[in-house]
């Protein structure tokens, strides 16, 4: 069995790989994921690329309570990912979106 | 209460007067008293095989006065050998031993003195959840009351101060708080004044812990300052228990150099007896400041504490049969269930990692592992693994 493998995680036309190393105790892959945080990243679309752990911003909107505001990506109606489950995908929120690159440099 | 001499009770029970002599001496006969050379014994005194005692007797180490690091020196001065085992009971349990401590009491279950018996029962519920290896009875789930009325006339007849019934009440709170389990409604403010000193300061660390788990973090606070407040003597196991509800509540509060001084204070008062089962109790509501704290001060403590705390863990979710299909003693470390718990309170990452003086990305490191072992992937799936009774209601942050 590989020790490391590579994933890549397909969202929005764009792909971000994730390196999981795996638990011999646990029996299972854990995703050494991208601190986005720290290492911005971005789709062609310019929809940012958020982690479920991330904290969330002021825009969250919780999926479980309606109209509530949530504290983290992960619970957020706005963070879409290839799969249910996945740790990773992107920011759908609009006023989230990086629309003009110039602008920011 | 009546008394009588020696020899009319022999007389009465029509039995040699050296022998109630014996039994007085050694402590056998509640409520004996000596006057000078003779002793004066209880007109409702009916032999000691029948003989019911009264709440004096219950706990008898958590009623006891000591200087902390004395707590062996104290069960070994106690002269009834019933009482006796009982108090070693509660010191293998307040020590991390749950193994001796239910060996010890279990010949007490059924004990014809109810005193031991009610006693014996709680120690044996704490330690078998201690354990994580449950049995088929938990004895605290509603069968005090099953010990107490076969003898409810002899008890009440007894009872003529109400120290049994208040002290039986606190017992049925205990289990109501403690285990979380409804057996009981009467409060037990009313009550404690009537029970003996440890046992009473027992019963306000109860209250507090009621309050903390309705999330009233200010009102827990205030209940254990005026207990320790009043308490001018030394009853170390109460001390110990009512500082942990106090840095679990300034831990709530996010008054954290206040928690993590009083959980040192509460460290450097257990570790002379070894008591660390208290601290494994409390170790999730505590928001990783034993970890904090004791991790540096104390590595060998810190280690018998998490070993005790994960034991505990496991125990307690078997105990409530969680309705989840995994339990959360397997899969997480205490490092993690502390940062998961912190999480699911709404602490954000950079608030873990400065209080436990962590990075940031160790922290969320910590929470992607968690998310993959429990196989959730939000704050909100993540407050429904962590228990309720972790998180606490937060009633007086939301007022």
């Amino acid at each position: 069995m590989e020790r490391t493998i590579i994933r890549a995680f397909h969202v929005d036309g764009d792909v971000c790989e994730v390196t999981f190393v795996y638990d011999e105790d646990f029996g299972k892959y854990f995703g050494d994921y991208p601190d986005f945080e720290e290492t911005p990243k971005w789709t062609p679309e310019g929809k940012p690329w958020v982690t479920a752990m991330e904290g969330g911003c002021e825009h969250g909107t919780s999926r479980v309570h309606a109209n509530k505001t949530c504290f983290d990506c992960g619970s957020c109606i706005y963070f879409r990912r290839e799969n249910t489950g996945d740790l990773i995908g992107v920011c759908d929120y609009e006023g989230n979106r990086r629309t003009d690159r110039r602008e920011e440099t | 209460m009546y008394f009588e001499t020696a020899k009319e009770t022999a007389e009465r029970l029509q039995l040699n007067v050296r022998t109630i002599q014996k039994w007085a001496k050694e402590g056998r006969i509640h409520g004996a008293k000596r006057m000078g050379k003779s002793w004066m014994i209880p007109k409702s005194f009916e032999g000691v095989n029948s003989q019911r005692r009264t709440v004096s007797i219950m706990m008898p180490l958590l009623n006891s006065r000591f200087e902390a690091g004395h707590c062996l020196e104290t069960i070994e001065k106690i002269e009834n050998p019933d009482l006796q085992a009982i108090a070693c009971g509660e010191y293998y349990y307040f020590s991390g031993q749950p193994e001796k401590a239910i060996d010890t009491v279990e010949p007490y279950l059924q004990h014809e003195d109810t005193g031991l018996a009610v006693s014996a029962n709680i120690i044996y519920s704490f330690a078998a959840v201690a354990l994580g290896t449950i049995g088929q009875r938990i004895y605290l789930k509603g069968n005090v009351d099953e010990i107490v009325q076969p003898n409810i006339d002899r008890i009440l007849k007894e009872d003529q101060d109400g120290i049994f019934a208040a002290g039986l009440s606190l017992c049925k709170h205990i289990g109501q708080v403690l285990m979380q389990i409804s057996v009981h409604e009467d409060p037990i403010r009313e009550r404690l004044y009537v029970l003996p000193e440890g046992f009473r300061f027992f019963g306000v660390y109860v209250m507090a812990y009621d309050a903390y788990l309705k999330g009233l973090y200010r009102r827990a606070l205030g209940i254990v300052e005026a207990g320790l407040g009043l308490m001018a003597d030394n009853y170390p196991v109460a001390r110990v228990f009512l500082l942990l509800i106090q840095a679990a509540s300034e831990a709530s509060l996010r008054r954290m150099d206040d928690a993590k001084h009083t959980l040192f204070t509460a460290w450097d008062l257990a570790k002379k007896d070894g008591f660390v089962e208290p601290f494994a109790y409390h170790y999730t509501l505590l928001h990783g400041v034993v970890e904090v704290v004791l991790k540096k001060e104390d590595p060998e403590g810190f280690e018998n504490i998490v070993k005790a705390a994960t034991r505990f863990k496991k125990g307690w979710e078997f105990y409530h049969q969680k309705a989840v299909d995994k339990m959360l003693a397997d899969m997480l470390t205490t490092t993690e269930l502390s940062v998961a718990m912190l999480y699911a309170k709404g602490w954000s990452v950079k608030e873990i990692a400065g209080h436990m003086e962590n990075s940031d990305r160790m922290v969320k490191h910590h929470l992607t592992v968690t998310y993959e072992k429990l196989g959730i992937s939000s704050r909100d799936e993540l407050r429904i693994y962590i228990m309720p009774e972790y998180t606490g209601a937060d009633a007086e942050l939301t007022e």
